[in-house]
């Protein structure tokens, strides 16, 4: 199999998930779409140094998320608002126990059937809205199936807050989605 | 056989619900939520939490046409033999 063929049935396979993790870097389709195209120029031309049959998906994704970075020196984001209104659900009482969603849930619906039931489109509203920090590890784990140890390498950050931003993540976005199934009557809190 | 107490198995349990733990530990934790009452119905939420992310994962965006043929050009002129 030559370069270009080996490229093509092990890189491009992964195109529709570059491209998602490249709109939640960016949050523009248009920006999204120059870095998944400049990610694939980038992958393709360094693809020598690429290992055969490890995981392509993270590769691409590292090479991804380091253009993004180079390109975020020079355009600051409006990321500051979102973290700070996502921080102040956390404060609200994501600090005070280890498992307060579940705590609050239980009384209505221990076996939390009502993540069931909140539409594909409300659950990934609401990882949007985390902060970015535990939107990426969630999304990298969750949504895109990446190991602890490749979302670390990935991010750059130690296997250990891989698991605590998973953890405080996960939590917060529980937080969201319990708050949500509330407010549209897919858990009933007061009694009839 | 390695056995977990409460904290121990909830302080592991998304390590186990991720596939992340080596056999010993996934044993001790299974082992727990099966035998524990208090906290089987926390396994379940969490598994309930996470079969409805990854559910949402299939709904996800997919990259528009024009970008993949787009990519497909771009990288067609790269792996092009070069002219002699």
């Amino acid at each position: 199999m030559d370069r270009n063929e080996s490229f093509q049935s092990e890189a491009l396979p992964h195109l529709d998930a570059v491209y998602r993790f490249a709109l939640r870097l960016s949050g523009s389709a248009a920006d999204a779409e120059d870095l998944v195209q400049e990610t694939f120029l980038r992958a393709f031309r360094a693809w020598d140094q690429y290992t055969p049959g490890t995981r392509a998906k993270s590769w691409l994704f590292t090479i991804c998320r380091n253009v993004f970075l180079r390109q975020r020196k020079r355009e600051r984001r409006r990321e500051e608002t979102v973290r700070d209104a996502a921080a102040e659900v956390d404060t609200k009482g994501l600090q005070t126990g280890e498992i307060p969603v579940f705590t609050t849930a239980y009384q209505y619906d221990p076996e939390g059937q009502f993540f069931a039931a909140i539409v594909d489109g409300g659950i990934l509203a609401a990882i949007e809205r985390l902060p970015d920090d535990f939107r990426d590890t969630v999304i990298l784990s969750d949504l895109e199936g990446l190991a602890y140890a490749e979302i670390a390498e990935l991010l750059d950050i130690p296997v250990g807050t891989v698991k605590s931003r998973l953890f405080r993540g996960r939590r917060l976005l529980q937080q969201v989605l319990y708050e949500y199934a509330t407010d549209t009557g897919y858990v009933h809190t007061n009694p009839q | 056989m390695t056995r977990y107490d409460c904290l121990q198995a909830l302080s592991k349990l998304y390590e186990y619900l991720d596939g992340e733990l080596p056999p010993d530990d996934t044993e001790a934790v299974r082992h727990h939520m099966e035998v524990c009452q208090g906290c089987y119905p926390f396994l379940q939420f969490c598994s309930s939490f996470q079969d409805a992310l990854h559910r949402a994962a299939h709904g996800q965006t997919d990259a528009p046409p024009a970008l993949r043929s787009r990519i497909a050009d771009l990288l067609q002129t790269e792996g092009a033999p070069p002219a002699h």
